[in-house]
């Protein structure tokens, strides 16, 4: 009797996903546990692992296709069986429209076979046809130098030359061989054009491009981002902090860690540290904007802003205003990295209640984010400025520069000028609140 | 000095008789009372106990195999189970007289082999140190299988621990002795002296020379035996082994107060068929194997036959054997009669022997015949017989009830074999101790004289120097290796030709005069012998460089360096470690047999790392980094560059010690239009077709040395290749099935997209060698490489071509086989 394989419902709001890859073809082996497929959906990528141990015997989607969660997608049994009547496999969820199965008898997942009579002759190097993409050289009038009559790098070179009488704006990779092609053009003369920009020789208008499909994070992020503008009043306000304790303090400890092997602590470990104390503070900033009444949170959840290979991703670590430090850390460098290589959870990407996003790291000095909505503020991390030392002539002091994006819709700025003081004030003692055991900072209060 | 051992013609020109003098066949006798003083009335039950043990063990086996269960627990096994029924008094009596310290590697029929050791060993242990050694044992993975059933003593729970270990490890379960990676024909428990068995016959033969060298060098308590089988009589390697246990040179020349030969014990289990062959009737002459020890040495190797079906003769036999060799007075050779009534597999239908014949020797089963001897004596009721019957076979239902099920005892996670395929340790080997030498370092002669030699090749002003005035590649091993003897006091190496010699190509020149006999010496034309000892020193813990003289010798060490080299840390699963070195040298200018690279078939056996420096830099930080590994490593060397001086790293040789990185590629010349990939000399070929290519065509070559064969990090040949699109490769080895092909094909799929054209092989012509002044027409030449370029890369305007590198003449030659 096949197993059908169900497409798992990852996380509560997942309705569905889309199959990136097949694994395993039809008619190969597959253990109970082992990856069958790669599928994705709008916040992470992660594999299906087989149910069963047997043989593929149908894969019902094409690899692209969006599937609701909770269907049958592959069926697993013995060879040469057939997978059970559609009445055998589970229903598909009330209200949700199954989607038609490819019919079984079409190889489905076979590449597509190329009849000789259309294959391209003469052949041509992967080499020489990227650069001849790249290029928009027209390879019908190129004629093939290489073993054979092989359309090779120097060929392709050699007819964009012909098309662009005026000299070549493309370096060469090999100036030497063109050149013992066409004796008549001395070296020196083509080394120079070759070097100076000619824009005459610019490839046809527009020049090559690519299509690049978007992925369903992006289009996710995409809709959230004009939704965020859409539906809010967003005002930003720019502030700096004192970092300079902040600064040492980070040095000194991260020495420490190098020297035990450990990850160093990065600037945003210290602020996202600071934000968690704060925020419960103003818990008018910690809160959620609806249409018709706002929910202030008690607890900081913190969303981190990542960049990742699919897109933007905001991993929340929950419950920050109770991590000490270290575990702070951690969790942001866990949920960072996890972002990164698509194991991150459905689940950890969800109840945010306010955002932090850093691109100081990555040489910006301020900027604007936009609202993570429906939360009421988002703070943007920029760079790092030296400022004059109040009292002079000391050197300069480090400051963090901070941008704070709030909705005017359920906020004036006042508030948001009050919360960006108070974490200048926690910042520049950092320290303080680093080094004081917090059952004593409470008993003190 | 051999030199002061002459060969006198008056002396061996002299007429007379040879007297082989006598061997003793069976000349036990039976004395209780001396028995029973010797090892106790407890000891004397043991015996029986353990062999009901193993033969219910076997019987168990067979039924699993045959029937598919046993006690009516179902269990599949696939595997290979070759049954020692009949067997068990040879090797109980044999453990009867062993201490742990002595160490026993056996055969595919060791199943009884290690079970008898380890029963032998853990009553010597007291409860603490015994429950310590199978709680430390693999992270005590085994033991809490065993520990779930009730058990009346710690001993009575080692008892269960080694049926269950074994078993384990014969259904292939990650809680056997080896993880299930070495299987029935491989287990071993060494800490209780049961050490690896080997599946290849006699393969255990020169390992155990080794493994006794380790301990005469090292002066361990102990000895060592090579349980083998009568069928490995006609094996080469056990005869080399025998000659390299019986040298001369351990009396005569070796330090006398440093033991004596080798403790090794030669122990026949002599069953009278090596699978179906009749030994003694069919395939083979001596008769009387004992008889094999005459052809040996003036002793005769102590030979003796005993009866294998009584446990107490094997016994008193083994102990004799064992004072002598302790004695330093070794090797010994037992010739024990005995007869499996099992087949040799599941699958033997013993149709090469009589009914009548197996009828013959039931009668005289070792196990009724002593359970009667102890009866009459009163040592042993009928009804404990009995009991004792049941027992074993309720403690193997037992046993097998936490074996069979996949559940609770599964097998390791596949990725994880490759983590044990390499130790990967880094530093000295496990023996610690002073380095022994003859003199101060800076006072031999040849670290003296290389003081006075250039570092580089050329001079300030970029001439080169005389050759012999500039530290040659054989010097910069010389180098690396006298360091390494100065600094680890386990070190040793052996070969042909090592000592006094040194070394047919001078590379161990100087190294006579520092090292004592037992750290470098000579041995026999044995290849065979030369590896499997070092295979066997270096899973003792000791770290050895061992030479094949010429690659091409490689074939008579087939088996010691495919099977045994390459395999056991993995089918140890991890547990043992391999730090040995295997130099290869690789000739030239000697024809079809002294002439051939063989790395590829290296390259192509899991589990050896390999390497073939062609610079005296490379050399000595290559060499070290082999040193300090605790892998196989074949390091090849070749004949056509050892007085070549370095020109390739500024600054020359260093004279302290470095490392290069393992597995790295290094560029030579770096260029821009194609790459040139070589292994081995074929660099300098390559060097002199770049020169070409820039000068004649305006081509700039990048010229890549692989230097690693495996681990091999492609980064840089990836790198390379993908800046200029175009890759030729180029060595000494016969071009059909050479290595590059290899890495011609991942660089395809590794860089396809980047590729002008595909990669293009250069290797010598797929013949012999021909004479030395026809090498031109056979190696690959500058030429060739040129000509590969222009044919089948990048038509080079104006070449000429000289040599037929068409794809056409590929397609012919292949066709023709050459």
């Amino acid at each position: 009797m096949p197993t059908p394989v169900i497409l798992p419902r990852q996380g509560n709001t997942v309705e569905s996903c889309v199959i990136v890859r097949w694994l395993k073809p039809v008619g190969t082996e597959v253990r109970a546990g082992e990856p069958l497929v790669e599928i994705e959906t709008d916040k992470a990528a992660m594999e299906v692992e087989s149910p069963a141990t047997g043989v593929v015997i149908e894969l019902l989607f094409p690899e692209g296709a969006n599937v609701e969660v909770l269907q049958p997608i592959a069926w697993i049994g013995a060879l040469g069986e057939k997978p059970a009547p559609p009445d055998a496999s589970p229903a598909p969820p009330a209200g949700t429209e199954s989607p038609l199965p490819l019919a079984p008898s079409e190889p489905k997942l076979a590449l597509p076979s190329v009849p000789s009579s259309q294959r391209r002759l003469p052949a041509i190097s992967p080499r020489a046809a990227r650069l001849a993409s790249a290029l928009a050289v027209n390879l019908d009038q190129v004629t093939g130098t290489g073993p054979q009559g092989r359309i090779i790098e120097r060929d392709v070179q050699a007819a964009l030359a012909q098309r662009t009488p005026g000299g070549r704006t493309i370096p060469a990779a090999t100036p030497a061989l063109v050149k013992a092609e066409e004796p008549a053009r001395p070296l020196k003369g083509e080394a120079e054009s070759a070097t100076a920009p000619n824009r005459s020789a610019a490839p046809d208008f527009p020049g090559p491009k690519r299509e690049v499909p978007l992925t369903s994070t992006r289009r996710v992020i995409a809709e959230r981002m004009r939704q965020s503008l859409d539906q809010t009043a967003q005002v930003t306000l720019h502030a700096a902090a004192d970092i300079s304790g902040m600064v040492l303090l980070r040095h000194r400890l991260n020495a420490e860690r190098q020297a035990a092997g450990r990850e160093k602590y990065r600037v945003n470990d210290f602020v996202l540290l600071a934000v968690s104390r704060v925020l419960p503070e103003f818990p008018a900033l910690n809160a959620h904007g609806l249409a018709d009444r706002v929910l202030e949170f008690e607890s900081a959840h913190l969303g981190m802003a990542v960049d990742t290979p699919r897109g933007l991703l905001a991993p929340v670590i929950r419950f920050a205003e109770r991590l000490e430090f270290e575990a702070l850390a951690t969790e942001a460098r866990r949920l960072a990295n996890a972002c990164r290589d698509g194991t991150v959870h459905p689940e950890e990407l969800q109840g945010g209640t306010f955002t932090v996003t850093n691109l100081g790291s990555l040489g910006i000095e301020t900027f604007t984010p936009i609202l993570n909505a429906p939360e009421v503020a988002i703070l943007g991390v920029g760079g790092i400025q030296y400022r004059p030392h109040p009292d002079q002539p000391a050197p300069p002091v480090p400051h963090l520069l901070f941008s704070l994006t709030f909705d005017h819709r359920v906020l004036d700025g006042a508030a948001g000028a009050r919360f960006l003081r108070r974490l200048a004030e926690v910042l520049a003692k950092i320290d303080v609140l680093l080094a004081g055991p917090r059952s004593e900072s409470e008993t003190s209060q | 000095m051999p030199k002061s051992v002459i060969i006198d013609p008056r002396q061996v020109c002299q007429p007379g008789w040879l007297e082989l003098g006598r061997i003793p066949l069976n000349q036990y006798v039976p004395d209780f009372e001396r028995e029973r003083q010797h090892f106790g009335d407890a000891g004397l039950r043991r015996i029986y106990r353990d062999m009901v043990l193993i033969r219910e063990f076997e019987t168990m086996l067979h039924q699993i195999k045959t029937q598919g269960g046993y006690g009516g627990m179902a269990c599949q096994h696939q595997g290979p189970a070759h049954l020692s029924i009949g067997q068990e008094a040879a090797v109980v009596g044999q453990c009867a007289a062993l201490e742990i310290d002595d160490l026993v590697y056996g055969s595919h029929r060791s199943h009884g082999e290690i079970l008898a050791k380890c029963f032998a060993a853990l009553v010597k242990l007291d409860e603490t140190r015994l429950l310590e050694v199978m709680r430390d044992y693999d992270g005590g993975v085994c033991l809490r299988m065993v520990e779930q059933d009730p058990h009346s003593s710690v001993h009575d729970l080692a008892v269960s621990f080694a049926l269950y270990g074994t078993l384990a490890e014969i259904l292939g379960r990650a809680s056997g002795f080896n993880r299930g990676l070495g299987g029935s024909m491989h287990a071993f428990f060494a800490p209780f002296g049961s050490m690896p068995n080997n599946a290849i016959v006699g393969g255990s033969a020169d390992i155990a020379v080794g493994a006794a060298l380790f301990k005469r060098i090292h002066r361990r308590p102990g000895i060592v035996i090579a349980n083998i089988g009568d069928g490995s009589l006609g094996c080469g390697p056990v005869w080399e082994a025998i000659m390299l246990a019986s040298m001369e040179q351990y009396r005569r020349l070796w330090d006398p107060d440093g033991g004596g030969a080798p403790p090794v014990l030669f122990n026949i289990l002599n069953n009278f068929y090596g699978m179906g062959g009749q030994t003694a009737g069919e395939t083979m002459g001596f008769e009387i194997l004992a008889r094999a020890g005459a052809g040996v040495n003036p002793h005769n190797l102590h030979a003796e036959r005993v009866n294998g079906c009584n446990p107490l003769a094997v016994a008193e036999a083994t102990q004799r054997q064992r004072h002598r060799l302790l004695a330093g007075m070794g090797p010994a050779l037992l010739d024990v009669v005995t007869y499996r009534f099992s087949g040799h597999s599941p699958s033997d239908t013993s149709s090469y022997r009589t009914r009548e014949e197996m009828d013959l020797w039931r009668e005289v089963d070792g196990i009724r015949a002593y359970g009667d001897y102890l009866e009459k004596h009163g040592l042993l009721s009928a009804a404990e017989r009995e009991q004792w019957q049941r027992e074993a076979a309720e403690r193997l239902g037992r046993v097998l009830r936490r074996a069979a099920s996949l559940e609770t005892a599964p097998r390791v996670e596949p990725e994880s074999i490759g983590r044990v395929m390499f130790s990967g340790g880094r530093g000295l080997a496990v023996a610690q101790g002073t380095p022994e030498v003859l003199i101060p370092l800076a006072e031999n002669p040849r670290v003296k004289s290389l003081q006075e030699k250039a570092r580089f090749a050329f001079d300030a002003d970029g001439r080169p120097l005389p050759k012999s005035k500039v530290l040659s590649l054989r010097d910069a091993l010389f180098e690396a290796l006298i360091e390494r003897f100065y600094a680890d006091p386990t070190l040793v190496a052996w070969g042909e030709e090592n000592r006094d010699w040194g070394g047919a190509f001078g590379v161990y020149r100087g190294l006579t005069e520092s090292l004592p006999y037992h750290r470098l010496f000579n041995t026999p034309i044995s290849e065979g012998a030369i590896v499997g000892a070092a295979v066997g020193y270096a899973l003792s813990g000791g770290r050895v460089v061992a030479e094949i003289m010429y690659c091409d010798f490689l074939g008579r060490a087939g088996d010691e360096v495919f099977n045994q080299m390459a395999k056991w840390q993995a089918m140890s699963a991890g547990l043992l470690r391999l730090p040995l070195v295997l130099r290869v040298s690789i000739g030239s200018k000697y024809g079809a047999q002294h002439s051939q690279d063989w790395s590829s078939w290296v390259a192509h056996v899991p589990g050896l790392k390999a390497m073939y420096p062609v610079t005296p830099y490379d050399a000595k930080g290559m060499l070290r980094q082999a040193l300090l590994g605790s892998d196989p490593v074949v390091f090849f060397e070749s004949q056509k560059i050892y007085d070549l001086g370095e020109s390739f790293v500024a600054g020359g040789v260093p004279r302290q010690p470095y490392e290069v990185p393992e597995g790295e590629p290094v560029v030579r010349r770096s260029g821009r239009d194609l790459t040139i990939i070589t292994l081995g000399p074929t660099l300098y070929k390559a060097l002199e077709a770049a020169d070409c290519l820039a000068q004649r065509y305006q081509v700039s070559a990048e010229v890549i040395d692989l230097r690693f064969l495996n681990p091999l990090n492609y980064e840089p040949l990836v790198e390379s290749v993908r800046k200029t699109g175009r890759v030729v490769l180029a060595s000494d080895a016969c071009e059909r099935g050479s290595f590059l092909n290899d890495v011609a094909a991942n660089l395809t799929q590794l860089a396809f997209d980047d590729l002008d054209a595909p990669p293009a092989v250069v290797g010598a012509r797929n013949w012999i060698t021909p004479p030395a002044e026809m090498e031109s027409a056979f190696y690959p030449q500058a030429e060739w490489i040129i000509d590969t370029i222009h044919e089948r890369l990048l038509p080079l305007p104006g070449h000429q071509v000289t040599t037929d590198r068409s794809l056409g003449e590929l397609a012919r030659r292949a066709r023709q086989g050459v």
